[in-house]
């Protein structure tokens, strides 16, 4: 059994007279400690179905199994935990707290995490030992999303969620980002999945799922997958 | 055209998308503007409430009162004056009322009196002389209802009712206001009873029998359109009063002359009656002489009557005997008549019986002979019918015989046999003869032979019985005649018997006449008993009357010998208090006159300066509340503007001018704070004032409040309402608009993190938790919204702190006055001229009772306490006999040095806040004025904590060495443990003593003061109730703005697994922290505003208890807290429908 699948996904938003599909019957899966990209066009639907597999939300039809467990059923309650002990999100546009310093942002994740991560590990990892003092306007972009990531990886999560994590950040930082992740889903083997635009991030993928139209287009298994630093654009 | 269409359809969109923004906005200004207008209202309307009501019921603006009343001369002298709209003589005369001896003002009312009209709130004004309206107030409507009877007294045991008031009862026909008392407690002053009145009562004015005006009422032209309470009324009145005084005096002057000639007059009407008292008493002396020579008379023809009936009494009895005598004497003969009758007739009745007996006997003679007759007739017949039988039958057996037997059928012979059966011939019957003669046994003529011996028989016995019939006969003849000789002399005793009949006729005819005769005589007799009994009884009521006569005149000479004393020491007075008069005619002064005016009374000012502190209560309390919601609208108006740079950036960019673009927010910020501001004026306006004034109406007398409308209100609170929202808006919109598009349309960076001072403690920042240094990184973050939290409620919890403490302050007075500084429970007013037995009778009652624990004579006397720039004060002096008890009923301590003074010792003693009023201390003077108006000046002693009404405790010592008047101690203070039940008691008993005039309990004064401070209490609801709105408008509207602020930041940490209590603590954590610390700065704030309020908000005659309570901070606390959570609740109700995707997508 595959560690996420997502079966039959619909969702759709009623705006006055006319409905938007925004996912029209979705389904992939993701095995345990892969990194996955979903790639796909603007409007396409991928912020939607992120949003649904992170227990922000909730699919109108369908099925979402984390772990065996079906979220689309989850009360509120019950997706708040799972959110709080199963999942890390990374935004495109960070979302830190900006009057915490970027270790406080981390422990507002670990403090209600059960198995929390130690946070000066964490930001060893993420390579900002240096920087946790600061407060995120005393960071760059590339800083304060690793720090979000951080905050995200903290909680030790199964599933890390990134919604364009690079789409505010110049190539170079966007790599090291990227290198991150990758790194996060081989060493914690933590099942990382990644939107994105740019297709030349691909061959990094241990899967890639294309989403168009919001529909799944097509599933391409990775059996070599490359590192960051292989790749060109 | 278009471009405003469109404009206004977002405005519209704005505030329908903002709803709780826009009216939080909407109620803060109403909440300031209502509250600052209202209050600000207030004392004007009470003012021109008043000022109206005195117009229409047509109160004085002068009024004049002399010792002398005021004559003819008085009235023409101001009825000349030009500037006088309305001048009247009324009466007037302090009594004693009804069975409590209350002390009231009667005065007189006359139709066409036009000044100083009563409000008639029960029944109708007196239309009869012995009719009376009556004070409506509590002290009177509590005991008397219409209909009821009542008494009235004169207050002065020297002067009579009836030199002032012609009716001493009258009927309670209605209950009346007079504007010239407002206050419902106070009547003002008098020199009766307690000097103090009660109330007043309205009686005709024909009631009254004075010769003069007691009192002159004047209206003036030039006050008709001017407020009483302007500053050129004031200063006009007084210089009419300054004018007219002096030439009131001169009148006096001449109506002393006057005065004096009458007097003189009476004086000598005086002597005159005099010598007519001194003819009446010789008058009285010749008539008893005259009655006792009538007794004399009287008795002489009483003994003779009497003689006469002696003789008269004799002759009847006299009669009587004679007339006894005759009756005795016929009965007599009567019965000596009746026997000789009875004698006879017995004779007679004797012989006719022995006639009888010879009758009855020849009768039985001749029956006995009867019978033997009878029976030899029969006899006789008898025979002769055999012989015929015998005789017949012998023929037709002759022929029988002829026939020979054989040729006899059987059936004959048979006929035959059966024939003869029952002829028998001795022992032998025919039928057996024949029977034999048919058989042939017996021969034809042996049956003749029989037949022929028994017909031989039968005749000779026929014969032998004619012989004795014959013998009979002869007997019978002789019978006969002896029987004739008999009935011969029967008739003659019958003759004898009617001879006797006739004699007695004769005899009873005679007596009926005698008896008759008899008759006659009683009567005549009885009627002479008669008439002498009548004699006798005439007699004896003479004896009666004379008796009574005698005993007349020895009373009648009794009382006149008495009263021949008094009326001649009578006289002797007379004549000595004549002289009196005459010499005091010689010292007499001219009258003294009183003028006042309106505000001379009391009452008025007071009101006028309750009126003044409602408008300085409202200029600190609306203010406070003011800058509150000022703020908050500024604030909330700056946050509306932040959030929309965007819009304002995209505007800008596409052209718009900047006016454009402002006009949005301005029309926005104007409806919201018109809209507030009008309802806010129409509410403050109307529902204010009114509750207010109906809290005030339980002090006052006064019609419904007169509401008014003021410009300058108005025009500030509209002013400070547009400013706080508009120049705001300018102000925000301004720095924004200078900006560039670009600029705008970026997100306004989010305030950036900082190093908060707490941080530098390290120690403590260590101790901290992760969350509890979250919020205090937050709470320092936004400091200008914390200290707007804070400040807006700190001063919630000031205006809720202060409301309590006022409440507080006000309740306190009761507890501590009767509670701490008053511990005396009654005072018995006395009544000094009481004679010395019914003091005594008093002492008793009081020395008998054993609940009482102490008593204290004092003298009390009610001064005048003036001072320019200060309201007139009524201060109640006492002159305890004994100084050195007056702490045992009295606290005599100084509130805040605690240092405790002696009477004996310091000799005056004043109150708190008379010396803080008249602005004196310890060893400085203090000039009063007594009733009498003269001066007292005291040096004062010592300064002692008193919180209701003013008082001066003063050493017998001192009161006499400065008062020429023997002191005499008219009140006692009483002192026991109070409950209903004695106090009923003690109050039954001494309203029996002729000694007590009344007596006033503390716990009924209690009673009457709480209810009055009942008014002050509404007050402070009001205040407390618009405090809480404010509170919870403000922590709502402050926190909204917070959450819209960082929802970005809440929703990143929804995202990351906070659950919705998390979500809400984690923001409201920083709300619980400011709301306490507002409460904090509340406290201290609220001590400062209660302070201030105490201070305005004082009465002259009360102090309040400055000290706080610690319940006024933690109501105060709890409230505000309360606030809080339910603003909470409403914030997490909010949170947890936050989309976070929503608010987590953009970079904005
Ligand atoms: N809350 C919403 N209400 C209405 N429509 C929505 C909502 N969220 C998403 N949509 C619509 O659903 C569709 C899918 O949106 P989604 O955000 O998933 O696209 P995406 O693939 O993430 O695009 P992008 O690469 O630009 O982020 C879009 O057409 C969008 O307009
Ligand atoms: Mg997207």
């Amino acid at each position: 059994m595959s560690y996420v699948r997502v079966v039959d996904e619909f969702k759709r938003y009623t705006m006055g007279e006319n409905t938007i599909v925004a996912n029209n019957g979705i389904s992939f899966d993701v095995e345990q400690g892969q990194f996955a990209v979903i790639l796909g066009p603007s409007g396409a639907g991928k912020s939607t179905v992120l949003n649904i597999l992170g227990g922000m939300d909730s699919p109108d039809e369908g099925h979402i199994y984390v772990e065996n467990n079906d979220i689309s059923q989850y009360s509120k309650k019950q997706l708040t935990t799972y959110r709080r002990d199963d999942v890390g999100f990374v935004f495109q546009f960070y979302n830190l707290v900006p009057n915490l310093t970027a270790r406080e942002n981390i422990e507002l994740a670990s403090q209600i995490s059960p198995d929390a991560l130690d946070v000066d590990e964490v930001m060893e990892s993420v390579g900002l030992t240096d920087r946790r003092d600061n407060f995120p306007a005393q960071l760059s972009g590339g800083e304060q999303q690793r720090v979000a990531i951080a905050r995200a990886l903290a909680k030790n999560p199964k599933l890390l969620l990134c919604d364009e994590p690079t789409g505010a950040l110049d190539i170079e930082t966007g790599k090291q980002i990227l290198r991150l992740l990758q790194k996060t889903a081989r060493d914690f083997n933590t099942t990382v999945i990644v939107i994105t635009h740019n297709g030349q991030i691909a061959p990094m993928a241990d899967r890639v799922i294309y989403i168009h139209d919001a529909k799944v287009k097509e599933i391409v298994e990775n059996p070599r997958p490359r590192s960051v630093d292989e790749i060109e654009w | 055209m278009q471009k405003k269409t469109a404009l206004y359809k977002m405005i519209w969109r704005e505030i329908t998308s903002s709803k709780a923004r826009f009216f939080s906005i909407l109620f803060l200004i109403l909440l300031g503007v209502g509250f600052f207008a209202g209050l600000q209202a207030t004392g004007p309307n009470m003012l021109k409430t008043a000022d109206d009501y005195f117009d229409q019921q047509n109160l004085y603006d002068l009024h004049i009162q002399s010792n002398y009343g005021l004559d003819e001369e008085e009235y023409a002298l101001l009825d000349d004056k030009e500037e006088i709209e309305a001048l009247e003589g009324h009466y007037s005369s302090d009594v004693l009322f009804g069975e409590d001896r209350l002390v009231i003002k009667l005065i007189g009312y006359d139709e066409e009196n036009q000044l100083n009209q009563f409000r008639v709130d029960e029944g109708r004004l007196p239309e009869r002389p012995n009719e009376i309206a009556l004070d409506y107030s509590d002290v009177i409507t509590s005991q008397y209802e219409l209909g009821d009877e009542v008494m009235i007294y004169s207050g002065n045991k020297d002067s009579n009712l009836s030199d002032t008031v012609s009716e001493s009862t009258y009927t309670v026909v209605g209950f009346v206001t007079s504007p010239r008392f407002i206050t419902n407690d106070s009547r003002g002053q008098t020199t009766i009873g307690r000097g103090q009145l009660d109330a007043f009562g309205v009686v005709q004015a024909d009631v009254f029998t004075l010769d003069v005006y007691t009192d002159l009422f004047v209206t003036f032209k030039a006050s008709a359109n001017q407020s009483m309470y302007s500053d050129t009324y004031i200063d006009q009145m007084k210089d009419y009063k300054d004018t007219y005084e002096p030439a009131l005096e001169d009148v006096g002057t001449g109506r002393l002359d006057q005065i004096k000639a009458d007097a003189e007059e009476e004086v000598e009407e005086g002597r005159t009656e005099i010598e007519e008292a001194k003819q009446e008493l010789s008058d009285a002396e010749q008539e008893l002489t005259e009655a006792k020579t009538e007794l004399e008379t009287g008795k002489e023809e009483l003994e003779l009557a009497e003689a006469d009936l002696e003789e008269a009494f004799l002759e009847l009895d006299r009669e009587e005997q004679n007339y006894r005598e005759g009756v005795d004497t016929f009965e007599q003969e009567m019965i000596k008549a009746k026997k000789q009758l009875r004698d006879q007739e017995e004779t007679l009745e004797e012989s006719e019986q022995q006639v009888q007996d010879g009758l009855s006997e020849i009768e039985a003679g001749l029956n006995q002979l009867n019978e033997p007759f009878v029976d030899l007739v029969t006899q006789e017949t008898a025979l002769l019918d055999q012989r015929d039988q015998i005789r017949q039958l012998n023929q037709q057996l002759t022929a029988l015989f002829q026939t020979p037997t054989d040729q006899l059928t059987d059936g004959m012979k048979q006929d035959w046999i059966d024939e003869t059966a029952e002829v028998t011939f001795n022992e032998t019957s025919l039928s057996s003869l024949l029977q034999g003669y048919f058989n042939g046994t017996v021969t034809q003529e042996e049956i003749k032979t029989v037949i022929a011996s028994t017909d031989a028989s039968l005749t000779s016995g026929i014969s032998e019985l004619r012989t004795n019939i014959n013998e009979i006969n002869t007997q019978r003849a002789e019978l006969e005649t002896q029987q004739q000789e008999l009935e011969g002399s029967l008739q003659e005793i019958e003759a004898g018997k009617e001879a006797l009949e006739d004699a007695r006729t004769d005899l009873n005819n005679q007596r009926t006449e005698t008896e008759q005769e008899l008759a006659d005589g009683r009567r005549q007799l009885d009627e002479g008993w008669a008439e002498y009994d009548q004699g006798l009884s005439e007699l004896e009521e003479a004896r009666v009357d004379l008796a009574q006569g005698q005993a007349d005149y020895e009373e009648g000479l009794q009382t006149f010998n008495e009263e021949r004393q008094d009326a001649e020491r009578d006289i002797e007075e007379a004549e000595q208090e004549l002289d009196d008069a005459l010499e005091e005619l010689d010292t007499l002064e001219a009258p003294t006159y009183y003028l006042t005016v309106r505000h001379d009374n009391g009452q008025l000012v007071e009101f006028e300066d309750n009126a003044e502190r409602m408008s300085d209560l409202a200029t600190i309390f609306p203010v406070v509340f003011f800058l509150i919601a000022a703020l908050v609208t500024l604030t909330t108006v700056t946050r509306m503007i932040e959030e929309q740079r965007i819009e304002m950036g995209t505007l800008k960019a596409l052209g718009y001018t900047d006016r454009d673009i402002q006009k949005k927010y301005y029309l926005y910020a104007l409806s919201a704070t018109l809209f507030g501001a009008i309802l806010g004026l129409a509410l403050g306006y109307t529902l204010l004032p009114k509750v207010i004034f109906n809290a005030y109406q339980i002090l006052y007398n006064l019609p419904p409040l007169a509401l008014d409308f003021y410009w300058s209100f108005t025009l500030i609170s509209l002013a400070v309402a547009l400013f706080s929202s508009l120049v705001t808006a300018w102000y925000v919109l301004r720095k924004d608009l200078k900006t560039t598009p670009a600029i705008l349309m970026r997100p306004k960076a989010p305030k950036v993190g900082k190093r908060i001072l707490v941080e530098r403690i390290t120690p403590l920042w260590r101790r901290m938790n992760f969350m509890q240094k979250v919020t205090a990184r937050n709470l320092f973050r936004y400091k200008q919204r914390m200290l707007m939290t804070v400040i807006g409620i700190s001063g919630c919890a000031a205006l809720i702190i202060t409301g309590f403490g006022l409440k507080g302050a006000v309740e306190g007075i009761v507890d501590l006055q009767f509670g701490r500084v008053m511990n005396y429970e009654a005072v018995v007013a006395l009544d000094s001229a009481a004679s010395s037995t019914e003091k005594e009778v008093y002492r008793d009652i009081i020395a008998d009772n054993e609940t009482i624990e102490a008593s204290l004579m004092v003298y009390q006397e009610t001064l005048d306490a003036n001072k320019s720039g200060v309201t007139p004060q009524d201060v109640t002096m006492f002159v305890p006999e004994n100084p050195a008890e007056l702490d045992q009923f009295v606290q005599l301590k100084n509130r805040t040095s605690a240092e405790t003074f002696d009477l004996e010792k310091d000799g005056a003693i004043i109150t708190e806040k008379l010396a803080t009023l008249f602005e004196v201390e310890k060893g400085d003077d203090l000039t009063l004025t007594t009733a009498d108006d003269d001066a007292l000046t005291v040096t004062v002693g010592g300064v002692v904590e008193n919180y209701a009404g003013h008082y001066l405790y003063l050493s017998p010592d001192i009161y006499e060495s400065m008062q020429s008047t023997v002191l005499e101690y008219n009140a006692e203070l009483l002192k026991y443990p109070y409950s209903e039940d004695f106090e009923a008691e003690l109050s039954d008993a001494l309203s029996d003593s002729d000694y007590v005039i009344t007596t006033s309990y503390n716990q009924s004064m209690l009673n009457l003061f709480e209810d009055s401070m009942e008014s002050l209490n509404i007050v402070v609801v009001v205040l407390i109730v618009s405090a809480a709105g404010l509170a919870f408008i403000v922590l709502y509207n402050l926190t909204n703005i917070n959450v819209s602020e960082r929802i970005r930041e809440l929703s990143t940490i929804k995202v990351l697994g906070f659950y919705d209590n998390e979500v809400t603590m984690y923001i409201y954590r920083e709300n619980i922290i400011l709301t306490l610390m507002g409460i904090v700065a509340g406290g201290l704030f609220g001590r400062l505003l209660h302070i201030f309020v105490l201070d305005t908000a004082s009465m002259d005659n009360m102090m309040f208890n400055p000290s706080l309570s610690w319940t006024s901070y933690l109501y105060a606390a709890i409230l505000t807290m309360v606030f809080s959570t339910m603003v909470m609740l409403m914030m997490h109700r909010k949170l947890k429908h936050v989309d976070m995707i929503e608010a987590l997508k953009s970079n904005e």
